[in-house]
């Protein structure tokens, strides 16, 4: 029994010491090297890599990132706070089929659900039949390659991060506490605001950390949906290594991400343990 | 002021297949200290739930202060609940739990602050305003609840079952500090438990509840020394329930058999021959008698120790009578008897005060 102990501690920390200690030190170590013209890298230490990071190309293509994340994490709330609160407040039974409808597509290769999504608003595509064929439009929407596009592909796959901190926040919400409300007065609005939202918000934050960081680099969304004007830090990245062949600066931009994820985390980090240890997700 | 403030009429309550309440009808009198007392699953809290507006009755009216609310929601009823949970909101403060209910009138911000600092006063928690309840103890939570449902000044208050997670020593605190409270402001409060002792220490008014019915209702004394029938009688404090033999009745007395002894006692409920009843004695009205302390043995029921507990103010006895039937009596210590000194095995001569039996029907339980 002890061996065993032993054995499988061992071995999950082989596993985080090869696949995620090992390839950061050689991200970082690659990051400071310079760029080869006959090899990937030359072993040339230098920090240029991290001062062309701010050149005003890149700190534009991180601040549209940056709002195109924002505006899908502030979306996706709107959606999945409803969302989540409905499936809180069914009863159990029905309650593991929704979360299960939930689930599914987070569990479908998300590469295949964006294809779906371009299948779904492409010009000749279903949602501009069935808007034609119901005669609520007369011109097809162009919403393929566009930001929009863009959009619904971020949230779509992003919603279940949202949805389910959310619903485990608020599936322990006491119905008790809520009954004291309506007793002491409060109107379903005032339930709300007062009471359910600041009792969810470590799922709330949590559900936001969850959404804000992977929208800014899911490379393949803008790449399979959107134009020129959707380039996200993530396509930028990928672009330096597979296409430029810039790997020491592609290196770079991704240790500063990393740092800026850290940074988020830490800051929620933080402020959850001024306020209340115990409510840490 | 009315002399009623909560009427309920025809009160129904059904869960699925289950009734919880049948066409129950009780009056709560204004200013008065009120416990629903019952056994757990009674339908005491479901009682509680339909007054506060928690839950709707499916037959009934349910009227406050001359008002009818029955189809009115929780927010518009003029009573505030204490959870039995405390149900206090985790995230605010002491203070701003006591101010949420305030807030949501949209009262003035002066006399908000105000009302929560009277609320706070009346129980003891000035210093504590500025804690989250989880930097409190239970009995301090449970006076947040108190504090909070106070300050929206509610014609009543109801309590459910609000001492049952504090320990020994502060439950009584707490029931003497929820006693005074009441006296003070003069408003209703209704209380649930299932503790009679409780019921019996704090109230003006006790309902008893069983099988969704009212038993009874009366003053603390009359239900424990009158019990108006066999359910209350064994669910207020102990009691000998010993088969009784009408053999002779008329207006004034009825002639028992009891135990093989033959007794002629007063005829309170008018009886007649045909009645089947129980008698009934509580432990303390017994009187336990060694051979050398009594000079006659007539009337008297015999048998012989079967357990002794010493209880500091008193001793309670087990005693087998030769018929077979075992009682329970408790004997104090008094001038009359300084050393209660019982043995196991003992014989001994047992009688009761005649006219502190109390005659029921019986009934199958």
């Amino acid at each position: 029994m002890k061996n065993f102990r032993t054995f499988s501690i061992s071995l999950s920390w082989l596993w985080l010491g090869f696949f995620v200690l090992a390839p950061t030190l050689l991200l970082i170590l690659t990051s400071v090297l310079s760029k080869g013209d006959t090899s990937l890298v030359r072993v040339d230490f230098t920090f240029h890599n991290y001062i062309e990071n701010f050149n005003w190309v890149y700190v534009h293509v991180f601040l549209r990132s940056l709002k195109m994340a924002f505006i899908v994490t502030v979306v996706s709330l709107f959606i999945a706070f409803p969302f989540a609160l409905i499936i809180a407040r069914t009863p159990p039974r029905l309650r593991n089929f929704l979360l299960m409808l939930n689930v599914i597509p987070f569990w479908t290769n998300s590469i295949i659900t964006t294809y779906a999504i371009m299948i779904i608003v492409k010009t000749k595509g279903l949602l501009n039949s069935a808007l034609l064929g119901l005669g609520i439009i007369h011109q097809p929407l162009h919403i393929l390659y566009s930001p929009l596009a863009v959009y619904i592909g971020l949230i779509y796959n992003l919603l279940p991060f949202m949805i389910l901190p959310l619903y485990a926040r608020l599936e322990k919400l006491d119905d008790r506490v809520l009954e004291a409300a309506q007793d002491l007065g409060a109107n379903r609005w005032q339930i709300l605001y007062r009471i359910v939202i600041p009792m969810s918000m470590p799922g709330i934050v949590a559900g936001c950390l969850f959404v804000f960081l992977p929208a800014m680099t899911l490379f393949y969304v803008p790449n399979i949906l959107g134009g020129a004007k959707s380039y996200l830090l993530g396509n930028l990245i990928q672009d330096q290594f597979l296409t430029n062949q810039n790997w020491p600066f592609g290196a770079s931009l991704s240790v500063a991400l990393t740092i800026f994820a850290a940074a988020l985390i830490w800051l929620y980090w933080y402020s959850a343990k001024n306020t209340n240890k115990d409510e840490l997700l | 002021m009315l002399n009623n403030i909560v009427e309920l009429k025809h009160i129904s309550k059904v869960y699925g297949d289950e009734s919880i309440l049948h066409h129950l009808d009780l009056s709560i009198p204004n200013g008065t200290f009120t416990t629903i007392l019952g056994a757990s699953g009674c339908g005491k809290t479901t009682l509680l739930r339909l007054i506060s507006g928690l839950e709707m009755p499916n037959h009934g009216q349910i009227i406050i202060n001359g008002k009818d609310v029955t189809d009115l929601p929780p927010q518009q009823r003029q009573v505030n609940t204490v959870f039995q949970s405390y149900a206090l909101f985790p995230h605010m403060t002491v203070a701003q739990n006591i101010a949420f209910g305030l807030q949501c009138e949209h009262l003035p911000k002066d006399e908000i602050s105000k009302r929560v600092e009277e609320a706070l006063k009346v129980v003891h928690l000035e210093k504590f305003r500025d804690r989250l309840p989880k930097q409190l103890s239970g009995g301090q939570q449970q006076r947040v609840a108190i504090a909070r449902a106070l300050a929206k000044k509610p014609l009543v208050l109801l309590l459910d079952e609000p001492l049952s997670a504090l320990d020994y020593r502060l439950r009584k605190t707490m029931q003497m500090q929820l006693k005074s409270m009441q006296r003070e402001l003069g408003i209703t409060f209704i209380l649930v438990t299932h503790d009679q002792e409780e019921a019996l220490a704090m109230s003006d008014n006790i309902v008893v509840l069983d099988h969704g019915e009212v038993q009874q209702m009366g003053p603390p004394r009359e239900i424990y020394e009158e019990p108006a029938n066999m359910h209350v009688a064994k669910f207020i404090g102990e009691t000998n329930v010993l088969k009784t033999r009408i053999t002779d009745a008329n207006l004034e007395t009825v002639t028992v058999e009891i135990e093989g002894l033959s007794f002629e006692l007063k005829n309170k409920k008018g009886f007649t021959k045909a009645d089947s009843i129980n008698t009934v004695v509580r432990p303390e009205d017994l009187r336990v008698w060694d051979r050398s302390e009594i000079e006659s043995t007539e009337g008297m029921m015999t048998g012989k120790v079967t357990e002794v507990i010493y209880k500091g103010t008193t001793v309670d006895l087990q005693v087998e009578l030769d018929t077979g039937t075992t009682l329970f009596a408790t004997e104090f210590f008094d001038e009359d008897d300084a050393d209660l000194d019982y043995h196991l095995n003992e014989r001994v001569w047992v009688q009761w005060h005649p006219g502190w039996e109390v005659l029921l029907h019986n009934e199958e339980l």
